[in-house]
């Protein structure tokens, strides 16, 4: 076999193993679920939403603590999958610790109420205003559910994720959110 | 570099290298350093990535909705339109959520749309229903048509979602659709 042979054999076998490397790194380190860059979330203040007694709020309501906001519907089943999850970590973290806000949006106030009457869940449950954004206004390009966007204590986007969370996603998330430097 | 342009603008020297074999073995040198640094380099952009709060990761960012469920319409004939949704692996539709109704020309009406089988599936919400993975090719009879069109608009209303991952709310598209003249 000619040298040039053997070595676009080489060359062959180290395309492979590259290919291979680049398969195994991302198998190994890519996160479990998607990921949204949160460099694009722009105009967070623009989300709109209520109580589900009708009391306005945004997300200036939410500064002062980090915060992880859940974007959800009742129709939607990984987000319903995912509730009782943030619940029990909303439980978990307390008044001292991340805040946990679930914000019903392409969804009816009936149907809010409906599901919440069926559970006991006791974490805060607003809904997304119709009219506005929503969660776009914070990255969410696609307009999928679930979408959980972390907060920091003044309000700005330190992750963002489309998709379902796992309690080993979210006991990673509660950790960035503690570890989130504080910005002045 | 310096020694790889000198290289070129001398192919005697070049031959030269290759009959020794020097450059044979240094080509496996390099490649073989290639062979290792590659992956490595992989892994480590994909584990920098990874542990970034700002990291954007597309491979698994779920689809603009006309990727994840895209829609066709044509008329097989002036009575008979035919819808195809199409969605890649992990994609489905729900059977009850999707509708298709008229919109133009006035004093069109649109018959009962033929849904084919789908595929049972249990949903936390809508309990047990029928959905469609990869695609979904619905005829719908067109009941009234006003004489002389030559086109019809139907809007077609459907969600579905990404598989134990994310879900899509209401679609909604307007299809103009050309009409055989018989």
């Amino acid at each position: 076999m000619s040298a040039w042979r053997q070595n676009l054999g080489i060359v062959a076998a180290a395309l492979l193993c590259a290919g291979a490397g680049w398969g195994v790194g991302q198998w190994a380190f890519a996160p479990p679920a998607p990921e949204i860059d949160a460099g694009t979330a722009t105009g967070a203040t623009t989300l709109r939403a209520s109580t589900l007694d009708g009391a306005p709020r945004t997300l200036a309501d939410l500064r002062g603590r980090p915060t992880l906001v859940n974007f959800w519907a009742s129709w939607c089943a990984p987000c319903v999958r995912e509730l009782p999850l943030l619940d029990e970590a909303a439980k978990a973290e307390g008044v001292g610790g991340v805040q946990i806000v679930a914000i019903a949006e392409a969804d009816e106030l009936a149907a809010v109420q409906a599901f919440l009457a069926a559970r006991a869940l006791s974490l805060p449950v607003w809904l997304a205003d119709p009219s506005g954004p929503g969660s776009r206004a914070l990255g969410n390009q696609r307009g999928v559910l679930p979408y959980s966007v972390l907060l920091d204590a003044e309000g700005r986007v330190i992750r963002a994720k489309a998709g379902e969370i796992d309690a080993a996603a979210l006991a990673e998330l509660l950790q960035v959110a503690k570890n989130a430097p504080e910005r002045h | 570099m310096q020694l790889v342009q000198s290289l070129s603008a001398r192919p005697a020297l070049l031959r030269k290298l290759c009959r020794s074999g020097a450059y044979s073995r240094g080509m496996k040198i390099l490649l073989l350093a290639l062979l290792i640094a590659v992956p490595g380099f992989a892994a480590a952009q994909s584990f920098t990535l990874g542990s970034n709060v700002d990291v954007h990761t597309t491979e698994h960012e779920p689809l603009p909705e006309d990727q994840a469920f895209q829609l066709q319409a044509v008329a097989m004939d002036r009575g008979t339109l035919l819808l195809r949704w199409q969605m890649p692996e992990h994609y489905y539709l729900y059977r009850m959520k999707a509708e298709v109704s008229a919109q133009a020309p006035a004093g069109l009406t649109l018959g009962e749309a033929q849904w084919p089988a789908g595929k049972a599936h249990h949903d936390e919400h809508f309990g047990e229903v029928e959905v469609y993975f990869d695609q979904a090719e619905v005829r719908v009879p067109i009941a009234e048509l006003p004489a002389g069109a030559t086109e019809v608009t139907v809007r077609a209303k459907f969600q579905g979602c990404l598989e134990d991952a994310v879900c899509y709310p209401v679609m909604r598209r307007d299809l103009k659709i050309a009409l055989p003249a018989r």
